[in-house]
């Protein structure tokens, strides 16, 4: 009994998976700004996830999201690349260049 | 002069400007073939970086004293004193590696590869990247005055669903000769916990459980196999008491196939030059029964959490059902153990945290059974910065 309840529990741990684990490229958006979002297909062999203010107000106080639409780029829970649309609300056109020049020096640092 | 030099960088600017027009629209008249051959030059270029960026091939020496035997000496009939101690040659290694392993967060990285890393990467199931990882090492040396060769091989591709891994190690320090070969679907759980499920084949070259002298001894006397085997021969003496004449019984000398003397009682050989016909025998035996493949099915776990104050990673593996592919079924482990569904396993775990700045706890476990092989490792410890 005690090793089912262990593993019902480090099995609920695991399933509690954060925004922020491994190499992560998380996009914090909002319905009214969708246009302007970026396509994170390009990160498909890491973590993405597309966050949407009305459904995920903690998270976006949590990470002290200023402007719309922003993504981060996280290592293991740190934060390596902030990119936001400012007062525009449009992110930068090399926006998916930068990220991926700093996925390449997380990688490089890895081997 | 001045003008000159205005009218001069405005006809650079407009060339400039000629230039990159021109070349926009050559690109964007390319044609078709033009295109493919661009788009299949890509594709080239990102299949080599997908097998060879960030690898590493490392060449390295290294040379330490080897531990030296206590200091020892024989006297003859004529009080001379000889020096007997044995004197071993330092331990020398040259190890070739080309690697593309990357570290957990919690490995120390090293500033430079030599061949002797504890990679953890080999022994999970996943790695800290997805996709090709590989490691290919050579080495040679000298160890404690004997002479080693060792081989490793391994690779993996880790997909989002499934996982494919082979490994071949050939460690003459250990005497461990072994290929594997696995095929898993995986599934994640989260994005810190994957299962797998999948089969793997296995080689083991040494008939494990079987003892062959053990079998040698059931059927016969000990001195057969020295008359047989070995092809000593002894003599049967009596001793006498030079002080009364009585007789204090009765022993054998043992004489090898030149006829020198080698042990002066039974005892004297079976502590000695026994022991070497016995493990000589064994050794002969059980290479004349040859190796084995199996393949066995297997299921497995990982679990990696990485935080700059607390890190856990986890990994097991259990093999509960084989099937003998090849080698003497008479030998194999499945006829020592009675069915084929013993379980093999092997599991790991890592596990740092750092209490306050300068408090830091961590500790290491590896278990692993292979057929009747057992390895255990455990390291755990503290660290206080002051």
């Amino acid at each position: 009994m005690r090793c089912v309840t262990a593993f019902v529990l480090f099995v609920t741990v695991a399933i509690n998976a954060q925004v922020k684990d491994d190499i992560s490229v998380v996009q914090f958006s909002a319905e009214f700004v969708k246009s302007s979002e970026i396509s994170l297909n390009a990160f498909k062999n890491y973590n993405t996830q597309t966050l949407y203010l009305s459904k995920n107000q903690k998270i976006f106080q949590k990470e002290k999201i200023a402007s719309l639409p922003t993504v981060i780029l996280y290592n293991d829970g740190e934060e390596v690349l902030k990119i936001d649309g400012g007062i525009s609300m449009k992110l930068p056109e090399n926006s998916i260049e930068q990220i991926n020049e700093h996925i390449n020096k997380i990688l490089e640092t890895r081997f | 002069m001045a003008i000159n030099k205005r009218l001069f960088q405005k006809l650079l600017g407009f060339c400039l400007f000629l230039f990159l027009v021109t070349l926009q629209a050559q690109t964007n008249e390319l044609p078709e073939d033009k295109t493919k051959e661009l788009k299949k030059g890509f594709k080239t270029k990102k299949f080599f970086n997908s097998i060879f960026k960030y690898s590493t091939f490392y060449a390295a020496y290294s040379e330490n004293n080897s531990i030296q035997d206590n200091q020892s000496f024989y006297v003859t009939q004529d009080n001379e004193l000889i020096e007997t101690t044995r004197r071993v040659p330092a331990d020398q290694t040259i190890t070739y590696g080309w690697r593309k392993l990357a570290n957990f967060q919690y490995e120390d990285r090293n500033k430079f590869y030599i061949g002797d890393e504890n990679n953890a990467s080999t022994k999970s199931n996943i790695g800290n990247v997805k996709g090709l990882e590989y490691l290919f090492q050579y080495s040679k040396g000298r160890q404690q005055g004997d002479e080693f060769e060792n081989q490793e091989a391994f690779i993996r591709y880790l997909a989002k669903w499934w996982l494919i891994k082979g490994e071949y190690k050939k460690n003459e320090l250990v005497d461990l000769n072994y290929k594997s070969a696995e095929a898993r679907a995986r599934f994640q759980i989260g994005k810190k916990l994957s299962l797998s499920l999948g089969l793997a084949y296995r080689t083991y070259d040494k008939a494990y459980g079987h003892n062959p002298i053990q079998l040698y001894l059931e059927d016969n006397a000990w001195w057969s196999l020295a008359y047989d085997f070995a092809g000593h021969t002894d003599l049967l003496y009596q001793m006498i008491n030079p002080f009364t004449g009585e007789s204090m019984g009765y022993d054998y000398q043992w004489f090898n196939q030149q006829g020198n003397l080698i042990a002066a009682s039974d005892a004297d050989y079976r502590n000695g030059v026994f022991q070497n016909v016995v493990n000589h025998y064994n050794q002969e035996q059980l290479s004349m029964i040859g190796g084995f493949e199996q393949i066995s099915a297997i299921a497995g776990l990982d679990f990696y959490h990485y935080r700059n104050n607390f890190w856990v990673h986890i990994y097991g593996n259990i093999l509960p059902y084989h099937e003998l592919l090849s080698g003497d079924e008479r030998y194999s482990y499945d006829n020592f153990y009675g069915s084929n569904d013993y379980i093999d396993y092997s599991a790991g775990g890592v596990v740092g945290i750092r209490i306050t700045k300068n408090i830091g706890l961590f500790g290491e476990i590896n278990l692993q059974q292979y057929w009747d092989r057992e390895i255990k490792t455990i390291r755990a410890g503290l660290n206080i910065k002051i």
